[in-house]
């Protein structure tokens, strides 16, 4: 185990609603997210000493902007650049931070308008982009290939190739985190499950994927709050410790760039932390009741499970046929329909959604669970309880919580979260 | 031109430090790569920052392909994000195994270039020969790729399989 293993935990957790166009700043946005998280802690925001977050290019308001909106005075901020693998990332940070003394409550938030700000990828709303400067050997711009979706899909189609797997697995991974969509209130497609139909009717995006392959771009913020153990256990709720995980782990090879890769173009960051996760936590597969996977595009959690260690390559897409990913099953993933159906935050609502499930107070409707907030739940799914309980259990809370975070290829992120503050 | 339709005034070239002599190069219909001297490994794309592979900081030697190679994977892009692309849709972007350039390791170099066929007709493992489209008035050119006469009998098609059911 780490040094740091049980000594931190997430003790609030908040986000706005997402919006399709929030018609308001990321200021006005990462306010409302922070709010609610002290909120849910059950501090003030005078207990807030530290805050930390991430942005990709400059989309976003920062740390010292969000406290002083606030009135906080702030002991430490910091704002890293980056999307997809960061929340992770700053978790370990965070844990570094808090148990030096750096600070003793910190938050960590993500704040964009991903759907009328600035969209990855180069894209604009109002079509393509008029004219574009060739600065270096221009490799990616001279065949027009720019886009996550479209680098990704080349990944795909060689894995594709190499395993047997094929759209009709990618399909699985859109149904089954639409299903855990439809049962969470807060997501995009509340209530909207998908068929196969529905998948295969809608528009390519560029083949392989289709629309929803690909996640819901939107704005919205997330926000939580992290402490020191000896801070955690009187708080409003059941602390969710940090076991550990691996942080921007890199692979060998640049991002997207074939021309440098040694090994298949599939082969993802995680393979490089395929161990480090399980020696920081303490833990290993066996042992996670429940996960999350950056689900970027319905391939990526399929790498990401396999360099992880979940199960063998080629096999995840099989995995999630067979449906060991559905609530009720060995490990049910991605449990708010994330950024395939709930919306797109880079990455923070899974730890945000992994600390409330493993709290027992994921906020199910009040029609099926109306004493969620104290951790009452009928685990009736029909009546449209989304709170995830042991595999093989009635009503067992789940303890362990994996969540894999990643940005590209490249770099990739795990957090092991618990309730418990000891592996053992 | 066969293959799809580039629009080159919706893009200004301008190499960089980095890039400048593999620019010059394709003026004379050179496609190049630059490998380390010491460990062979191709520093591509262009780059003057050193050797990703064994850290030689030094000394490169500028190799040809003759341009042919492998696809070694695809997409089809069926949306135009950038303006150039407006009329090139539907067409496959492709990642190219160049036959005659190794990394040190025996690694093909892999280059990314727009086939001139379509889906129906690339797949992973079918053969590609180069040639080249001036792209500027003073004479750069951008290397564009289509199937070549003889192809192997194993290529990989892609099928979309969530819609045969």
């Amino acid at each position: 185990m780490g040094v740091l293993t049980g000594k931190t935990a997430i003790v609030g957790v908040g986000e706005t609603t997402y919006y399709r166009d929030a018609g308001r700043t990321t200021l006005s946005l990462g306010v409302e997210a922070i709010r609610n998280a002290v909120k849910d802690a059950g501090l003030e925001l005078s207990d807030i000493d530290g805050m930390t977050s991430y942005q990709a290019g400059g989309d976003s308001h920062g740390s010292n902007e969000m406290a002083q909106s606030l009135g906080m005075q702030l002991n430490y901020s910091l704002d890293i650049m980056g999307g997809g693998s960061s929340t992770e990332a700053l978790v370990a940070h965070a844990a570094g931070l808090l148990a030096g003394g750096y600070c003793n409550n910190i938050v960590i938030f993500r704040s964009m308008r991903g759907r009328t700000g600035k969209r990855m990828g180069g894209q604009t709303p109002s079509g393509p982009v008029p004219a574009v400067a060739i600065n270096t050997d221009g490799e990616a711009l001279r065949i027009g290939v720019t886009t996550p979706a479209q680098n990704f899909g080349i990944a795909a189609m060689r894995y594709f190739k190499e395993y047997g797997a094929g759209t009709k697995q990618l399909a699985a991974v859109a149904m089954t985190h639409r299903y855990h969509a439809t049962l969470n209130p807060r997501a995009f497609f509340y209530k909207k499950p998908l068929t196969l139909e529905d998948y295969i009717s809608a528009r390519w995006v560029s083949k392989p994927f289709r629309l929803f392959d690909c996640c819901l771009e939107m704005d919205v913020a997330c926000a939580f709050v992290m402490t020191r153990k000896e801070m955690a256990y009187d708080l409003k709720h059941p602390p969710i410790y940090i076991l550990g995980g691996s942080a921007r782990t890199m692979s060998e090879s640049p991002a997207y760039n074939p021309g440098r890769l040694n090994t298949a173009v599939h082969h993802h960051a995680s393979n490089w932390a395929s161990r480090r996760w399980m020696g920081m936590s303490g833990v290993t597969h066996k042992d996670i009741d429940t996960a999350s996977f950056y689900d970027a595009f319905t391939f990526t959690p399929l790498i990401q499970m396999e360099g992880y260690g979940f199960v063998d390559h080629g096999e995840a897409g099989f995995w999630y046929e067979e449906g060991h990913g559905r609530l009720d099953a060995r490990m049910p993933v991605n449990t708010s329909g994330s950024h395939l159906s709930e919306g797109y935050t880079h990455g923070i609502q899974m730890v945000v959604e992994m600390a409330r499930q493993l709290r027992g107070r994921a906020d199910c409707s009040t029609d099926a669970c109306p004493d969620w907030e104290k951790g009452i739940h009928c685990f009736d799914r029909e009546k449209g309880c989304r709170q995830v309980k042991k595999y093989g259990t009635q009503d067992s809370l789940p303890e362990v919580g994996f969540c894999g975070g990643w940005g590209s290829p490249t770099t990739s992120s795990s957090l092991v979260l618990s309730k418990f503050s000891s592996s053992n | 031109m066969a293959g799809p339709k580039i629009d080159w005034s919706k893009f200004s070239i301008v190499p960089d430090y980095d890039s400048q002599d593999w620019w010059e190069f394709t003026k004379e219909g050179k496609l190049m790569a630059r490998f380390c001297d010491d460990c062979n490994h191709a520093w591509w794309p262009p780059s003057s920052i050193g050797c990703s592979s064994c850290g030689n900081f030094e000394t490169t030697t500028w190799k040809e392909s003759k341009g042919s190679g492998t696809v070694h994977s695809f997409i089809v892009v069926t949306q135009p994000i950038l303006g150039a692309f407006v009329e090139a849709v539907p067409y496959v972007a492709a990642i190219i195994e160049l036959d005659d350039l190794q990394h040190g390791n025996g690694t093909p170099v892999m280059l990314q270039g727009i086939v001139d066929e379509s889906e129906e007709q690339v797949g992973i493992g079918s053969r590609l020969d180069m040639y080249w489209e001036t792209v500027s008035d003073d004479g750069k050119q951008n290397p564009r790729w289509k199937l070549s006469s003889n192809q192997p009998s194993d290529i990989w098609l892609w099928r979309d399989t969530a819609s045969e059911g």
